[in-house]
């Protein structure tokens, strides 16, 4: 499979997932337990089977071991989105989360891997 | 005072989805992939890794939770996200540790039942008041 297939493919799985996991976000009920699925591995799920089926498990090993430090970082940017979107609402809180991940997902990189 | 069911469905919601929302959700988890991808292959599979925890899905989702149900439901729906992002680093916990000892198919699997051992876990412990709040979230639940 050549690299650009590659990817768009990734991005085909990617993109149904999400949307497959948003739908269920949407049919349950009440709206803590529907927040769940904001943080569904959707897109890991698609990509690392991806992965695993073109470049082999080893690869996958790895993006699973990132994939550590990016969810660590998504405690963080969740918990400060809590906050944000009360004070700012959805759009700029979720700015405020978009933020945050990239601080704290910055901040493990440089530290653990 | 009515009680809040902790799990509940309501398939009438289906008919409020928009094609237009179902289609920049698509957007974000497609470009979420790309870029994990190229990132990937440009920085190394860490990086490529950490992006596939990256929160690119829930703004589009909280802007819709706002716009339909009001702010405070958009919170608890972040709070919600709070539990799920604890089971992610569950899933990633396993995956990393499975992909090499057992079947692919079997590995993810295992991954996706740790998120969702995790994640509803912490849900009922919250929901039934065994795990406190935040104060931030205290208070009346939205029923919607």
């Amino acid at each position: 499979m050549s690299y650009p297939v590659f990817l768009a493919t990734r991005a085909v799985f990617g993109g149904l997932l999400v949307v497959a996991f948003a739908v269920l976000g949407e049919v349950v009920k009440p709206k803590r337990f529907a927040g769940l699925f904001g943080a569904a591995p959707s897109v890991a799920l698609a990509n690392l089977a991806l992965v695993v089926a073109v470049q082999g498990t080893a690869k996958a090993a790895v993006e699973s071991r990132g994939m550590i430090g990016g969810a660590v970082a998504m405690i963080a940017a969740c918990s400060a989105g809590v906050v944000a979107v009360r004070r700012l609402h959805a759009l700029k809180g979720a700015g405020v989360m978009a933020m945050t991940w990239l601080a704290v997902a910055a901040v493990i990189r440089a530290l653990v891997y | 005072m009515a009680t809040e069911a902790l799990f509940g469905a309501d398939l009438g919601e289906l008919r409020k989805i928009k094609p237009t929302d179902v289609a920049m959700r698509f957007a974000f988890g497609a470009a979420l992939s790309i870029v994990a991808g190229v990132s990937g292959a440009a920085f190394g599979a860490i990086v490529g890794g950490f992006l596939l925890a990256f929160p690119a899905i829930l703004p589009a989702a909280l802007t819709l939770v706002e716009r339909q149900d009001g702010s405070r439901a958009a919170v608890h729906d972040v709070g919600g996200a709070v539990l799920g992002a604890v089971g992610l680093v569950s899933f990633a916990v396993v995956a990393a540790e499975t992909f090499k000892r057992i079947p692919a198919w079997g590995a993810l699997a295992s991954a996706l039942g740790a998120w969702a051992l995790v994640s509803l876990t912490l849900y009922v412990l919250r929901a039934t008041g065994v795990l406190p709040l935040p104060a931030s979230i205290r208070g009346r639940r939205p029923l919607a």
